[in-house]
């Protein structure tokens, strides 16, 4: 077909992740061998609190995550090119896995330390509805009409999910600290008294963490360029018959 | 002619538009009455201290009917081209979100007025005299669900799921608006006056201005291939 | 308004939707005055070509001028010059076809609006049914609405998209005579069409879409209409089998 239209299609996706695949695999069980026999059991809250070698880096890539949403997002609406939807809907996905894998850890820590799943605290209610945004997002992706609107309407989303996310952030803590009795989770709960082989269990958890989530964006977003160019063949054949 | 009196002549179409069939308003005003119906039997407020849940029952009936309103108006637009028909026209496509935002407003506050009365008749709330600061919360808190939920009805009519999708776009969303609302319009039922809950309403005004804007300047790209 | 400008002048015009290319290098110049009929079969790209000249569509590169101005979200004003006909009507069911007219006008501030609504409806024969709602009318009187809704304001260059598709056979006289008229006014017009014998009729000139490209380029005048079917047929299916 047309010399430039073909150029751009015919670009051979990304081969890093051939590298990340044992890159991140070695990543995840050293930060694995290190929250479980490296650092040392933590004396009040005891072995539920490794979890956190987790729970923390894996809220960090969700932020990660939804910022570059924002980001390819932003290009999108800017340069209209097909890369920076792409690269918003692989990082969508891939960050709602890790948001739910924060809100999964989550609970399984507080039970035990806080007597209960679940409470409507600053932190998580923010979180939650973080997740419901993305889960709406993913939704429109997939019901949202022919790939050119879709791709307008998710980068809209994604601009007003993520400009959004401080206000949530304002109201769900203003409003819990004006209902007495919330139990609420401090900086310093955690920041307090780390030794020195969590620090290193933590940073390296947070490193395996971003690692994998690299593999997994990548092998997403070459399967996200390779369906399009199916679809995209699949019509072109049936508009010639 | 300006481009205010455009936006103003787009706005009497739809109005004229609107009340020829009065489909959105009447199908507001009703929904907005079930809700309260509903609220009725399943918290029982003649028992319990209305300013405790009655922001809560107000806001619920509010959302959802304006929900209905949006989606109504919208497909109203997209009957037959419609909005293609005003992209047509030589007026910048930003001025079509303030046209568009303006009659949703409108519509709203006529079915609130009337659900905020209903609500008074069956509720009885200690207003005290705080109706104008009631008023200036349900019209911030209104103005807010207006900017988001022009974009996103724009974008679920066009949807394969239609209506479905609007309110799993808006109300993730809005989380911050409803908070601040039903704070505020406690405040307001309970007596006490806004006094103490100035944050909210900043909160209210900084939400309005930022999701206009950024309406204003992403619904181009709503509209336009 | 540069008055030796063409009326409209399409430069490398590319239009994709994701990695489905509609438009493929477009170039092509209307001249003032000149009916220019545009065929091809369903996805070669007519209505996308007109969307893009009508500011319904932005291109993916390239650019459209109209009267040596270029199009762009700064320039609502061009749009006084361009009446459009397409498959949606864009009338309101509610109003009638006066108050559609009337609404129309204001936008682009027809003076003396009530009288220019009275005559436009006139010309399209709908005077007896000026004031019932539009959402009472059949097909054929929606369309004919339609093309008195692109008149009102006096466009120097129509777009017709399919105009003749639904339309009643005395429609359709009524809608030729007002193309030919227009075409004595010096108006200049772009109409698609599957009918190719009206439509090499009325023309000056004709052009004929391919997957996205111009495969044929001129002069109405130098084949009659059995040629031009022979023609057709030959860029369309010759070139597939």
């Amino acid at each position: 077909m047309t010399a430039r239209a073909t150029e751009s299609a015919s670009q051979p996706p990304a081969d890093a992740w051939r590298v990340l695949v044992p890159v991140a695999a070695v990543a995840m069980l050293a930060a694995l061998w290190a929250s479980l026999f490296y650092a040392p059991t933590e004396r009040v809250m005891g072995d539920v609190q490794r979890i956190f070698y987790f729970h923390v880096p894996a809220a960090l890539t969700m932020y990660v995550a939804y910022g570059l949403v924002f980001l390819a997002s932003l290009m999108y609406l800017w340069k209209r090119q097909e890369r920076w939807d792409e690269l918003a809907t692989a990082a969508a996905e891939v960050g709602t896995v890790f948001a739910t894998i924060v809100l999964i850890t989550g609970p399984i820590w507080g039970k035990p330390v806080w007597g209960t799943w679940w409470v409507w605290d600053g932190r998580l209610t923010s979180t939650l509805v973080l997740w419901l945004i993305f889960v709406a997002y993913l939704m429109l992706r997939s019901y949202g009409g022919d790939g050119q609107q879709v791709a307008r309407y998710c980068a809209v989303l994604g601009i007003i999910g993520f400009v959004d996310l401080p206000i949530i952030h304002y109201s769900v803590t203003w409003w819990r600290t004006l209902h007495p009795g919330a139990v609420i989770m401090t900086e310093g709960s955690i920041g307090q008294g780390v030794e020195s082989s969590m620090l290193i269990t933590i940073v390296l958890g947070v490193v395996a963490t971003f690692l994998l989530f690299a593999l997994m964006l990548t092998l997403r977003l070459r399967l996200e360029r390779l369906q399009r160019r199916a679809i995209a063949a699949h019509e072109r054949v049936r508009e010639q018959r | 002619m300006s481009g205010l009196r455009r936006i103003a002549c787009i706005v009497g179409k739809d109005l004229r538009s609107e009340l020829r069939t009065k489909e959105a308003l009447t199908s507001t005003v009703f929904f907005a009455l079930l809700v309260l119906l509903v609220f009725n039997f399943a918290f029982d407020p003649g028992t319990r201290d209305v300013t405790v849940v009655g922001a809560g029952i107000l806001w619920i009936a509010f959302l959802f009917s304006s929900i209905l309103a949006m989606n109504r108006l919208m497909l109203n637009e997209r009957e037959d081209g419609g909005i293609e028909g005003l992209m047509l026209c030589p007026v910048p496509r930003t001025s079509l979100y303030l046209a568009k935002c303006a009659t949703l407003l409108l519509v709203l506050l006529a079915s609130e007025t009337v659900t905020l009365a209903l609500f008074v008749l069956f509720f009885d709330p200690p207003l005290g005299g705080g109706l104008v600061e009631l008023a200036l919360v349900v019209l911030l808190g209104t103005i807010g669900l207006v900017s988001l939920g022009t974009t996103f009805a724009a974008m679920a009519v066009r949807t394969r799921t239609r209506e479905a999708m609007l309110p799993l776009l808006l109300i993730p969303i809005a989380v911050p608006l409803l908070i601040a609302v039903v704070e505020a319009t406690s405040a307001v039922l309970s007596g006490e006056g806004l006094g103490q809950e100035q944050k909210w309403l900043q909160l209210l005004l900084a939400f309005d201005v930022l999701f206009l804007g950024i309406g204003y300047l992403t619904f181009p790209a709503i509209l336009e291939e | 308004m540069d008055p030796a400008a063409p009326a409209i002048r399409i430069v490398g015009l590319d239009k994709r939707f994701g990695y489905r290319v509609a438009l493929a290098g477009i170039d092509l110049q209307l001249e003032r005055g000149e009916f220019v009929s545009l065929f091809g079969p369903n996805g070669a790209g007519k209505t996308t070509l007109v969307r893009c000249v009508a500011t319904l569509a932005h291109p993916s590169a390239g650019y459209v001028e109209i009267h040596g101005t270029r199009l762009s979200s700064a320039t609502p004003d061009l749009r006084r010059h361009v009446g459009v006909v397409s498959h949606a009507s864009f009338l309101y069911g509610a109003l009638t076809a006066h108050e559609n007219l009337l609404f129309y006008a204001a936008m682009f501030d027809v003076e003396d609006a009530a009288h220019r609504a009275d005559e436009v409806l006139d010309q399209v024969g709908l005077c007896d049914r000026a004031h019932d709602p539009v959402r009472t009318f059949s097909r054929g009187l929606l369309q004919r609405c339609a093309i008195a809704r692109a008149l009102v304001h006096d466009p120097d260059i129509l777009l017709f998209d399919e105009p003749f598709s639904g339309l009643d056979p005395t429609a359709a006289d009524t809608l030729h005579a007002i193309l030919e008229r227009a075409h004595e006014r010096r108006r200049t017009v772009l109409m698609t069409s599957h009918d190719l014998q009206r439509g090499h009729e009325l023309a000056d000139r004709v052009l004929v879409l391919r997957a996205g490209r111009i495969v044929h380029d001129g002069p109405a005048s130098s084949l009659h209409s059995g040629e031009m079917e022979a023609l057709y047929q030959g860029l369309i299916h010759g070139a597939t089998a």
